[in-house]
C-alpha cells in the first residue's frame, strides 16, 4: 500500500495529494475532473500572488470547507487548462500556482447564466421548487458561502445537473457536495463538471437515483467490513439492532460535508479524490474504530443514535488521527480497489434481489394474497 | 448522557415516526417538541434523525423514541426500514402547500403497510402561523382525517402551537389501546416496550434473533 503510507504519515497533506495526482499509471484526479468543454475562455489572469490567493481563500473556506489542497490543485489545473489547452493535464498543477481566478468574473458568470436557463421550464414539476428550498437551507450560517454568492451559484449547478441527467435529477444532499465544490473552485462553471466527474469516479451516481440502490449496497459492504475488522463494534450494533444505513446515508451522500469541517474534511476529500470510493470506506471504518470504546459502551439503541447524532463537525478525532487510522493496516486491514469493486457489485445484486422480493410481497398484499411465484408468472 | 440515563425511568417506550413531504417542517416539529424552541437555519434531513423525550400521560411516564425521516420521494427506500414497529405515525403536511396535502394518501398507505397494522396515525397540518398563505382549510383536512379514521391537528413548529398536543394525543391513544388490551406491549417487535424490561436489564436481553433491516 504505497498510498496508505503516504497519506497515513502525511504531515504534508497538500504535497501528498500532488504526488498522488502525479502517480504514473493512474489517471490524475485533476485530469479526470477537467471539464469536458475545455478551454472556452482564455482568461487566466495573474493578478494575485500565490500566497495571497491561499490566504484569501483560507479565511472564507475554513468555515465549512476546503482550501489549499487537492481541490485547489484542481482549480489551478483548470486555470492552466484554460490558458494552455491540454498541457496542464499531467505535469501541470503546481507550476501554475500563480494563476488564480479573477475576483471579478462577472463576464464569465453572465455567460454561465445565459448558458444555463435561469428559470427554465425543462425541470420536472417539484424539482425546481425543491432546489429553491434547499439552496436557502445549504450552509445558511456560513458567512463566506453566503457572501461569495454561493446560493446563486449553487442554484445554477443543481439545476444544470438535474437538467443534464434526468434520472439523477436532484437529490437532497447533492446540494452540500456542490456547495463545497463551489467554495473551493469559486465558480459554478468549474464546480459542475467537478461534481459530475466525482460522481463517476466514486461510482456514486446510483447513491442518489431513485431507490438509492448503490447506497444501500455500499452499506451492506461496509457492514461486512465492520463485522470482519471491528467485531466488537459490530456486536454492539447487532445487540441494539442498530442499522448502519442510518449514519452511512449521511456520511456517504454528503461525502462527509455535514459531519466534518475544516482540515478534517479537506484531508478526507483529498483522500477521496486520490483513491475514490475506497477512501470513503476507510474513513467510515476509521471513524468507527476511533470511537470504538464509546460505541461498545452504549447501553441501548438510544445511546448509539444520540452518540452518532452528537458527532457534529469539530468533535471528531482530528484529521491526523483519522487519516492515520484510515490507512492503518492493523486497524482497517487491506482494502484493495478490485476487491471493493467486486464486493460492491455483489452487494448491488443482493439488494436488488431483496427489492424484488419486497415488491412481490407488497404486490401480493395488494392483490389480495396472490403468492409471489404466481406474480412472477404473470410478469 | 450518563446522567440522563439515571433519570431514564419510564413505564412504556413508544416508537414514533414522522413522515411527510420535503419541507413540510418535520424536523422543526421534532425540534420544537424536544427542545421547546424553533430550529433556526436548519437544513433538510438526510436519511433519518432521531430524538427522544419522556412525557407524562394518564399517570404514566412514557418515553417517546421519535424517528424523523427525510421527505424527498427517493429517500423512501432508505427510510422505510425505520417504519417497522412504529406505534405512532405523524404525517406532516404544510398548510400553505397544496401538494404536500395531496400526498397524504401515499404517506398513509406507507404507514399502514410498513409500520404496524394498528399504528396510531395523526395528520399534522404544520405552519398554521402562516394563515394568510393557507392553501388547505382546517375543515377539509379534518374531514379527510375522519374519512381515513386518523387523528388530525394543526400545529406551528415556529410558535410551538399544538406541537406537544400532537405527541400527547397519539401517546394517549396508544396508551388507551394498551389498557383496553388491544395492544400487548410485550409482544411488539419494537414499537412499544414496557419500561421495566429495559431499565437495569442487560441490553443483551433485548437482542432478538431477527435482523433489523431485512424487511
Amino acid at each position: 500500500m504505497k498510498k496508505s503510507r503516504r497519506l497515513g504519515s502525511g504531515e504534508d497533506g497538500g504535497a501528498a495529494t500532488s504526488e498522488a495526482l502525479a502517480e504514473p499509471g493512474q489517471r490524475p484526479v485533476a485530469a479526470e475532473l477537467q471539464p469536458a468543454e475545455g478551454a472556452a475562455s482564455a482568461r487566466a489572469p495573474e493578478g494575485e500572488a500565490p500566497g495571497s490567493a491561499v490566504a484569501s481563500g483560507a479565511a472564507p473556506l475554513s468555515a465549512a470547507g476546503l482550501e489549499a489542497t487537492a481541490l485547489e490543485e484542481l482549480q489551478r489545473a483548470r486555470a492552466g487548462g484554460r490558458s494552455e489547452a491540454s498541457a496542464a493535464e499531467h505535469d501541470g498543477p503546481r507550476e501554475r500556482a500563480q494563476e488564480q481566478r479573477p475576483d471579478s468574473a462577472t463576464a464569465e458568470e453572465a455567460e454561465v447564466e445565459s448558458a444555463s436557463p435561469g428559470a427554465g421550464p425543462a425541470l420536472p414539476q417539484g424539482v425546481g421548487e425543491l432546489i429553491e428550498a434547499d439552496v436557502l437551507r445549504t450552509f445558511p450560517n456560513n458567512a463566506a458561502f453566503q457572501q461569495m454568492g454561493g446560493p446563486d451559484q449553487l442554484r445554477r449547478v443543481l439545476r444544470q445537473l438535474a437538467l443534464d441527467d434526468a434520472e439523477l435529477g436532484y437529490c437532497q444532499s447533492l446540494n452540500f457536495v456542490a456547495a463545497v465544490f463551489i467554495m473551493v473552485l469559486r465558480e459554478d462553471r468549474l464546480a459542475l463538471p467537478a461534481m459530475r466527474q466525482t460522481l463517476v469516479k466514486l461510482g456514486a451516481r446510483c447513491w442518489y437515483t431513485d431507490g438509492m440502490r448503490q447506497l444501500r449496497a455500499d452499506t451492506v459492504v461496509l457492514e461486512d467490513l465492520v463485522r470482519a475488522r471491528l467485531p466488537d463494534v459490530h456486536r454492539t450494533f447487532q445487540i441494539h439492532r442498530f442499522d448502519l444505513l442510518m449514519v452511512v446515508s449521511k456520511w456517504f451522500l454528503c461525502l462527509y460535508a455535514t459531519v466534518m469541517e475544516g482540515e478534517t474534511l479537506r484531508r478526507v476529500w483529498d483522500a477521496m479524490l486520490c483513491d475514490g470510493v475506497e477512501a470513503l470506506f476507510r474513513v467510515a471504518l476509521a471513524t468507527l474504530a476511533c470511537r470504538e470504546e464509546a460505541i461498545t459502551q452504549a447501553r441501548s439503541i438510544d445511546d448509539l443514535l444520540h452518540m452518532f447524532q452528537d458527532w457534529t463537525p469539530g468533535t471528531g478525532p482530528g484529521p491526523e488521527k483519522l487519516l492515520r487510522a484510515a490507512y492503518d493496516e492493523r486497524l482497517v486491514g487491506r482494502l484493495s480497489r478490485a476487491w471493493l469493486a467486486g464486493q460492491r457489485r455483489l452487494a448491488v445484486q443482493r439488494v436488488a434481489t431483496a427489492d424484488t422480493r419486497l415488491e412481490m410481497r407488497q404486490q401480493a398484499l395488494w392483490r389480495g394474497g396472490v403468492r409471489p411465484a404466481s406474480v412472477l408468472a404473470h410478469g | 448522557m450518563a446522567s440522563e440515563k439515571e433519570k431514564d425511568q419510564y413505564d412504556y417506550l413508544f416508537k414514533f415516526i414522522i413522515i411527510g413531504d420535503a419541507g413540510a417542517g418535520k424536523s422543526c416539529l421534532l425540534h420544537q417538541f424536544i427542545e421547546n424552541r424553533y430550529k433556526k437555519g436548519s437544513s433538510h434531513t438526510i436519511g433519518v434523525e432521531f430524538g427522544s423525550k419522556i412525557i407524562h400521560v394518564g399517570g404514566r411516564n412514557i418515553k417517546l423514541q421519535i424517528w424523523d425521516t427525510a421527505g424527498q420521494e427517493r429517500y423512501r427506500s432508505v427510510t422505510r426500514s425505520y417504519y417497522r414497529g412504529a406505534a405512532g405515525a405523524l404525517i406532516v403536511y404544510d398548510i400553505t402547500n397544496r401538494d404536500s396535502y395531496n400526498h397524504l394518501v401515499n404517506w398513509l398507505q406507507d404507514a399502514r403497510t410498513l409500520a404496524r397494522a394498528d399504528t396510531s396515525i395523526i395528520t399534522v397540518g404544520n405552519k398554521c402561523d402562516m394563515k394568510d398563505k393557507r392553501a388547505v382549510t382546517f375543515l377539509e383536512a379534518s374531514r379527510c382525517a375522519q374519512e381515513n379514521d386518523i387523528l388530525f391537528l394543526e400545529t406551528s413548529a415556529l410558535t410551538g402551537e399544538g406541537v406537544e398536543d400532537v405527541f400527547i394525543k397519539v401517546a394517549r391513544v396508544i396508551l388507551n389501546k394498551i389498557e383496553d388490551g388491544l395492544i400487548d406491549p410485550n409482544t411488539m417487535v419494537s414499537g412499544t416496550h414496557t419500561g421495566s424490561q429495559r431499565i437495569g436489564s442487560d441490553s443483551g436481553g433485548e437482542a432478538m434473533s431477527s435482523k433489523t433491516c431485512s424487511c
